[in-house]
């Protein structure tokens, strides 16, 4: 058999000699260039293959052969198919295909339905009194930033405040859970629900909303956020999409880091809409159980978007996000269609039509 | 076992004789797409275990196509090593961004814990990436102590400190803020801009001047006052591309749909520029203070344009396939970061190599026995 031209390198300089490897009755012969020497078979460690890239055959003592002829060195070492497992898997192109196909599946579902899963799971498994700090810690950096004490008249703080209850004794959410009035006039009319179980109502919403029905309406929705615990549903979601993210795009350059953060924003955009629709489902369930109809909700939004439309003061919106201070859209006046609420939550349009549909 | 020729020196001298010896990256965008897929695929249905193994096929590749002197270099990581220090960067984000969940000032403090603990990891995480390298069989090391470090980081700790001892100010719309509060405000940010180039010129330093390529030391001529030069040159780029940018933005919005949608290119376009330029600059003045020994230097001649433009094609197609030519990139950066790089010799190379690559044992601490990290994702 005709040997296999190599460049062989001793290990303890980087002269490089021109030599030819042999395999005969498990020997390797190296010679060329004023040098030769024998080992057995056994005692040279090969390289995994990979790409056109030449091969190295590593000698007791740390010297090594590179050879150019991949093919060469797996027929006259008989290499191992395990050896070369990668580099077949890498290099034939219907396994490529296959693969190309099924991270683009894997990627898509586990965007659809596994981020959304996993992070429902561990939110349910965590223990309810984690979010709490943050709740009191957000209230007081929002009252220190943009609320103002609430102006309702007493009777209309008490009734509030009975609605409220009545919903969470049928809701069997702790009674830890509490409502706080709020006069937040950068925010308009607002309701939002901090983690860990406290619902702030704006008193433009108040006043907006004078059917106690509707109130109930908002406040069932808010409440869904809580049950479903889903501000910290956002920052796992948020988390396993950035990990996931810098996962794939992070290995390739910091230039694909930079397109990396744009797929982030649209997930979240999406995410959100499903949270308002599972809250919206929630709502319907507690102002049936509390003997109100479901099509509450849709006047509610009706009235929030025609005041909005009037006001421009008002902005119908709600967030649930557990960012302390994070309500960000503070000196804007922005009229309903402008902003946040209707690029990230369904249309009021679909979400009266869904409540309208739930009451049938 | 094998005998070596009793003197190397002693035979005759290769032909070659003193001239410039080109780098040359060999790798195809098509056949790295098939280790990039296989890579990616196998790491989402291992739960990201397997990434530690395609990090090492990955440098493999990279490091393996890119020849000089007719011979190419190659990466020996141990997998297990990366998968630890993955671990163990993983925990480290969890526990930060957990505690950032409960209090901000506790995740201040474990950021600054980490952030005492870095010199160290740095040191660690270089030592391993260098003694995994070899080329014709001559491993690289390098070794530099806690103190050499942190004196070229130094200023992103003092950062982190002075976030953490701050004290908490929080904007209140009643009252214009103090001339104090306004210091405190801003302090961080003036701190971290100022010593930006410091931190990235030193560390170049660092990494380079503590390597040696066998026992072949390699030294580093540029002194740090050259990257505040650069930077500054950068600063005003981005004054002028940043009202260039808001011009361009201020027109593309008065012309609908056509120029709504050019807007996001003009902001690629921007970026792309900035950063290629940084790179190419950054790039070139670390390669050409870098010699071997004395004897051998390096040579980079790259563009800041072509770069930019690289970067910017690059961008918008990865875009546009979400991703999936991030390996045509990749390979197109690699391309031409080897194609103007170059190893000048005073002397015969091949006399030279043969000998100033002399190998000297790894150390215990260097082959990872007590604890071998690779922090570098
Ligand atoms: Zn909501």
């Amino acid at each position: 058999m005709a040997g296999i031209s190599a460049d062989f390198f001793d290990g303890r300089s980087s002269r490089r000699r021109q030599v030819t490897i042999a395999v005969k009755d498990g020997k390797v012969t190296v010679s060329g260039d004023g040098m030769a020497f024998e080992v057995p078979v056994a005692e040279v460690k090969i390289s995994a293959r990979m790409s056109g890239m030449p091969r190295r055959l590593e000698f007791p003592g740390g010297a090594a052969a590179v050879v150019h002829d991949n093919e060469a060195v797996d027929r006259a070492f008989a290499v191992a198919v395990r050896k070369t497992l990668a580099h077949r898997l890498e290099s034939h192109a219907g396994i490529v295909v296959a693969a190309l196909i099924l991270t683009i599946a894997l990627c898509w579902s586990g965007y659809q339905y596994g981020v959304p899963w996993a992070a429902r799971e561990a939110a349910m498994r965590l223990p309810a009194n984690l979010e709490s700090s943050i709740a009191e810690e957000g209230l007081k950096a929002l009252d220190e930033l943009l609320f103002r004490p609430s102006t309702l008249n007493a009777r209309h703080r008490a009734a509030l405040a009975q609605t409220f209850a009545a919903l969470r004794d049928a809701s069997g959410l702790p009674v830890s859970v509490r409502l706080e009035l709020r006069d937040g006039k950068l925010i308009g009319a607002n309701a939002l629900a901090l983690p860990g179980g406290i619902v702030v109502v704006t008193d433009p919403l108040a006043r907006l909303l004078g059917d106690e029905d509707q109130i109930a309406a908002v406040l069932a929705h808010e409440l869904g956020h809580i049950q479903h615990r889903h501000s910290l549903r956002y920052i796992l979601q948020d988390s396993i999409v950035a990990l996931a993210a810098m996962a794939i795009y992070g290995d390739a350059s910091a230039v694909a880091g930079i397109a990396a953060t744009v797929p982030t924003a649209l997930v979240h955009a999406r995410y959100s809409q499903g949270f308002e629709r599972e809250a919206d489902e929630y709502a319907y369930e507690l102002l049936r159980k509390t003997g109100r109809s479901p099509r509450a909700l849709g006047l509610a939004l009706s009235a929030l978007e025609a005041g909005a439309e009037n006001g421009g003061e008002s902005n119908a919106r709600d967030k649930s996000d557990a960012e302390g201070g994070g309500v960000n859209d503070t000196g804007k006046r922005p009229r309903a269609r402008d902003f946040g609420y209707l690029s990230t939550h369904p249309s009021t349009r679909e979400r009266v039509q869904a409540a309208e549909a739930a009451a049938r | 076992m094998y005998e070596n020729p009793p003197s190397a020196a002693a035979s005759a001298p290769p032909e070659a004789a003193k001239r410039n010896h080109e780098f040359k990256f060999t790798g195809d965008a098509a056949e790295y797409f098939g280790i990039w897929i296989v890579n990616l695929f196998l790491s989402i249905i291992t739960l990201g275990i397997y990434s530690a193994w395609a990090k090492v096929r990955k440098k493999r590749y990279f490091y393996g196509h890119t020849w000089v002197a007719e011979s190419n270099f190659e990466y020996h990581g141990n997998p297990v090593a990366i998968l630890k220090g993955r671990i163990i960067a993983f925990a480290a984000l969890v526990i930060y961004l957990g505690s950032g969940y409960y209090s901000q000032q506790l995740a201040l403090g474990i950021l600054l814990v980490l952030s005492l603990l870095a010199p160290w990891l740095i040191a660690r995480s270089m030592a391993f990436n260098a003694i995994n390298s070899s080329y014709r069989q001559i491993r690289f090391h390098f070794k530099a102590s806690y103190q050499d470090v942190f004196m070229a980081i130094w200023p992103l700790i003092l950062f982190v400190c002075v976030l953490y001892f701050m004290p908490q100010f929080k904007p209140e719309q009643t009252r214009m803020p103090s001339a104090q509060e306004w210091a405190t405000l801003f302090l961080p940010t003036v701190i971290a801009m100022l010593a930006y180039p410091y931190v990235v010129g030193s560390i170049k330093r660092l990494h380079i001047s503590h390597s040696a390529y066998g026992a072949a030391p390699l030294t580093f001529s540029a002194g740090i006052g050259q990257f505040y030069k650069l930077y500054l040159a950068a600063l005003g780029i981005a004054i002028v591309g940043i009202l260039a940018l808001a011009l361009a933005i201020f027109v593309l919005a008065m012309i609908p749909v056509v120029g709504w949608l050019a807007i996001p290119f003009a902001y690629i376009f921007f970026g792309a520029l900035l950063m290629g330029y940084l790179r190419a600059r950054v790039t070139n003045l670390t390669f050409n203070s870098t010699a071997l020994d004395g004897h051998v230097a390096l040579a980079s001649t790259m563009s800041p344009m072509r770069l930019s433009k690289i970067y910017f094609v690059n961008l918008l197609v990865i875009v546009f396939t979400l991703g999936l030519m991030i390996p045509w990139a990749a390979v197109r950066v690699a391309r031409y970061r080897a194609e103007v790089l170059a190893l000048e010799s005073a002397t015969d190379l091949e006399a030279f190599l043969a000998q100033a690559g002399r190998e000297v044992g790894a150390t215990g601490e260097e082959m990872g026995e007590f604890f071998d990290v690779d922090l570098s994702l």
